[in-house]
């Protein structure tokens, strides 16, 4: 299976910068997610990757053959659309065996392909049915099938989930997983849900505006993000920020302050703030269970009111309004918090778990 | 007033329109078919007179086969085989050229029919000055009568050229509305142009083809004008169709129960026709079938 590598593309549709000068590369075998909100660019990516849409400028590499040229049936790929772009006027096994058919193979031959693959994916029974005669879990498989009749040497996805409802993607998505896993066929998957990138890939390009904000794996994006951007679009719920602080020294200690909050921060944090090239403004962010409720005040945190519960079962996400700054913020509740609406709480940050981002770039400082 | 009396309000006018321009005539060259009436306007009605006039006209099998060699000529040549072909090279190319091409086929609809008509009268006139002998000219060739050497191919083609801009625009909208992704699966599976449009572009577009095969049979067993003004029929029923043998009988001998004898008989064939092609279309497999829910 080739390794993916992709060198400055670009893609302009007119004015338009859909993809803009982005680099990545895919390991043989990997699974990586491209992952943004629509019109960020990763699909316009993955149509480069197949050779639908011809890049504007920036090289494709399959292993060490350039593809920018390359015709979609010379590359070797198997796609798989997010409405399954199967064909409603042929039976599902025409629609899986139409690839072999274009590569006018014998009859035969094909019969035992089509056999071979729908007994993998659980659709024997649904051959002689028509798309439009099936349940959209049922048409996923036959379209995951069709893409692997050819034994493809790389897997796109396009959205393949986002059609089906919530419990069924949930299916799905272990079963593409182990099945990309069982095959080792390296494979691009496109999604803008982020459960998803994180739960499959082994590695995620995060896409804003046609830019690359971040390219690692699931745990790098989570704990270490990059910028705002990606801090905010991968977890839910997303990472609580508290925007516009300063920073101070006072009496050989540091703290990021705003009119009525001041947080003492560690020396490590203050070392790496003085060092850094920064526009004076300062953005603090904490993931939702990395903070804690306490009554009483302690050294790393601030006050904060109750503003509602949300009880979710096993968890329960508590919105707090930050005393002195109006930020909104939610916080995993830890097991059996006795607490109510507005009630004063301090909310206890955790060494070593915050982040702190430059307000002008939104880089990551530390 | 409330409830169903309220509908009526909306459609009486169209209603009265329609029974008064459309309902009344068809009833009137029903009955008019039974009678011998002529100029003097009498309704003498003489039974199946008429129709065994028909059966025995020796003008008719020369009209008849006429109208089947100009109708379905026409129709496979350009009101369908070229309306399709447009269609399909003009979406396989950028959409600025498509457009362009489609818009060149599209003039002649804008042009007034007598116009048209003597348009293709030019191109065909039999001295040098006509188009086409002109281009024969230029290539050394003597000029050719061509009313009296080839009318129905006169006939068929300025009837064509008019013609395929119908269903070019209803197979290109129904190309255009054939999902993106099923020829970006189809191209990354290998599938070539001619796979593709075999495969999937026709198959979808079946419902349109059968509209517009049936629905052009239908205008063009009934049409006339554009040969009424080139060749009038001629040269000696050459050309001469059912439908425009039909006016010749009712204005120009004034045989208005003849005309409406055969007119009636035009009518029937013309349903023949419909139903031929919805059995051969398997219209009833072109529905949608109801889904079936097993999971």
């Amino acid at each position: 299976m080739p390794t993916i590598r992709v060198v400055n593309l670009k893609k302009y549709f007119g004015k338009v910068k859909a993809v803009d000068n982005i680099s990545f590369e895919v390991k043989d075998g990997e699974f990586v997610a491209l992952l943004g909100p629509s019109g960020c660019g990763k699909t316009t990516t993955l149509l480069m990757l197949a050779g639908i849409y011809k890049p504007t400028g920036g090289e494709i590499w399959f292993d060490d053959q350039l593809m920018n040229n390359v015709p979609p049936k010379y590359r070797e790929i198997g796609m798989v659309f997010q409405n399954y772009a199967l064909y409603p006027h042929m039976t599902v096994y025409e629609n899986i065996a139409f690839p072999l058919r274009a590569k006018k193979m014998e009859e035969n031959e094909i019969k035992k392909r089509v056999h071979d693959v729908a007994k993998k994916l659980m659709i024997e029974n649904l051959l002689d049915r028509k798309p439009g005669q099936i349940s959209g879990g049922q048409q996923q498989r036959v379209a995951l099938a069709r893409a692997l009749i050819k034994q493809p040497k790389v897997l796109l996805f396009d959205e393949p989930l986002s059609n089906l409802d919530a419990k069924l993607r949930m299916m799905m998505r272990a079963e593409i997983k182990k099945l990309q896993e069982d095959l080792g066929i390296t494979s691009v998957y496109v999604t803008h849900d982020q459960a998803e990138a994180m739960t499959m890939a082994s590695r995620i390009v995060v896409f804003s505006r046609g830019k690359i904000m971040q390219y690692g794996t699931p745990d790098e994006v989570y704990r270490k993000p990059k910028n705002i951007f990606v801090a905010t679009f991968i977890g839910n719920p997303a990472m609580n920020l508290i925007r516009n602080l300063d920073y101070i020294k006072e009496k050989g200690k540091a703290f990021l302050v705003s009119e009525n909050l001041r947080l003492e921060l560690p020396e490590d944090v203050a070392k790496k703030i003085e060092e850094s090239k920064n526009s004076g403004k300062f953005i603090l962010g904490f993931r939702p269970e990395d903070a804690k409720i306490d009554q009483k005040e302690s050294d790393m945190g601030f006050w904060a009111y109750v503003y509602v519960l949300e009880p979710l079962g096993r968890d329960l996400i508590i919105n707090l309004k930050v005393i002195g700054t109006e930020e909104l913020i939610k916080i995993f509740a830890e097991d059996e918090v006795n607490i109510k609406k507005d009630e004063k709480v301090f909310v206890k940050l955790q060494h070593g778990k915050i982040h702190i981002f430059d307000s002008e770039t939104e880089e990551l400082i530390i | 007033m409330k409830g169903k009396g309220k509908v009526w309000i909306f459609l009486t006018p169209m209603v009265v329109l329609v029974v008064i321009f459309f309902a009344i005539p068809v009833v009137l060259t029903a009955i008019l078919s039974f009678t011998n009436m002529d100029y003097t306007f009498r309704w003498d009605f003489i039974g199946l007179g008429n129709f065994k006039d028909i059966a025995i006209d020796f003008v008719i099998p020369k009209v008849l086969l006429n109208t089947l060699i100009y109708t379905f000529t026409t129709l496979a040549l350009f009101n369908v085989g070229c309306a399709l072909l447009i269609s399909l090279l003009t979406t396989s190319m950028p959409d600025r050229w498509g457009s362009f091409f489609r818009t060149l086929w599209m003039l002649p609809r804008l042009t007034p029919s007598v116009v048209y008509g003597i348009l293709w009268l030019w191109i065909f006139d039999p001295t040098e000055h006509g188009l086409v002998n002109f281009i024969r000219a230029q290539m050394g060739m003597p000029p050719q009568d061509w009313l009296h050497q080839a009318p129905m191919v006169m006939i068929i083609v300025a009837n064509g050229f008019i013609g395929a801009s119908m269903g070019m625009l209803i197979f290109t909208a129904a190309i255009k509305a054939i999902p993106t992704d099923y020829y970006r699966a189809a191209l990354i599976d290998g599938a070539s142009w001619w796979m593709i449009t075999r495969k999937i572009t026709l198959p979808l577009i079946k419902w349109q083809l059968l509209f517009v095969t049936a629905y052009q049979t239908l205008s063009l067993l009934t049409s006339f004008e554009y040969i009424l003004i080139i060749t009038n029929g001629g040269p000696t029923f050459r050309t001469e169709v059912w439908a425009l043998y039909t006016y010749h009988m009712a204005f120009s001998n004034y045989r208005f129960g003849y005309g409406a004898a055969l007119s009636v008989i035009l009518v029937i064939i013309g349903i023949v026709f419909a139903w031929l092609y919805l059995k051969m279309f398997k219209f009833e497999d072109l529905m949608q079938k109801p889904k079936v829910e097993v999971d």
